[in-house]
């Protein structure tokens, strides 16, 4: 079921139109948003992700009435300076900042909180940008 | 004998009719059951206090998360505290809900206390 979490976040960004432009995602090269690697040779930029931590929240109605999830993306791009990467960053943050997230068997999205991003890496022999980010989903079964 | 895990409890309670429902949302309850001693003690004693049962009541709380309207105050209730889903494992009588204290976090999932004063007779588990 958490699966379905990090599923609608996904969802979320492959369907932002200024996104997919901004990272030239096609269902061809799966949205240029892969789940924790990226494949060999994909073109820079992209965006990977993964499930960090679940905690279920318990009631006596249902010992998992809740997850509280925290999942991780990292942005890459190779351009000559963090710009890229910066403008990545800003359109995942209007993207998924408080965002509305439609989730399978959880009726009650009750938010999507960014609650960091970390610092700016440059990988001096790849020539990547990398900036990582965390965020915070909080949901409510059906 | 056996111990008793927590995830089977519940709280029940209606105010009107005789079905309980679950108080939707919840995730603990405390509940104090105690009797009022009455002291005897005398010369008679040899310097050991001495004491009578008095009157016995109860009270406590239950919380969790606020799941729809909550309970209102000042309304007699059926209360059952559940501590399974075996029928002679709950505590069970008529009680006041006395106060209700809701609380949220900007990053968290609001909370809900609510009070209770029994009122008569309190039933006990039986097993």
């Amino acid at each position: 079921m958490v699966n379905a979490i990090v599923k609608a976040m996904y969802d979320k960004l492959k369907g932002n139109a200024t996104l997919m432009t901004k990272l030239g995602g096609t269902a061809a090269n799966y949205y240029k948003i892969y789940h924790v690697i990226a494949p060999q040779n994909v073109a820079l930029p992209y965006i990977t992700y993964g499930l960090l931590t679940d905690i279920p929240i318990a009631t006596f109605g249902a010992l998992d009435d809740m997850e509280d999830i925290t999942v991780y993306l990292n942005i890459f791009s190779d351009s000559g300076s963090a710009k890229v990467a910066g403008e990545i960053l800003d359109l995942v943050k209007a993207v998924l900042d408080d965002a509305d997230l439609t989730i399978t068997g959880y009726g009650n999205d009750m938010y999507c909180m960014r609650e960091f991003v970390g610092t700016t890496v440059f990988d001096m022999e790849a020539r990547v940008w990398q900036i990582p980010m965390r965020y915070r989903i909080l949901a409510e079964k059906d | 004998m056996a111990h008793i895990a927590g995830k089977a409890g519940n709280v029940y309670a209606t105010t009107s009719g005789t079905a309980v429902t679950a108080v939707v949302g919840m995730k603990s309850w405390t509940l104090d059951y105690v009797q009022d001693p009455l002291e005897t003690t005398d010369f008679a004693d040899s310097g050991h206090r001495t004491y009578i049962a008095g009157l016995d009541g109860w009270s406590g709380s239950f919380d969790g998360y606020k799941d729809g309207v909550p309970l209102g105050l000042g309304s007699q209730a059926i209360l059952e505290l559940r501590e399974s889903a075996t029928t002679t494992e709950k505590w069970t009588g008529a009680a006041l809900i006395t106060g209700a204290h809701p609380s949220l976090d900007v990053d968290g999932v609001e909370g809900i206390t609510y009070d209770f004063q029994g009122t008569g007779a309190l039933t006990v588990p039986t097993s």
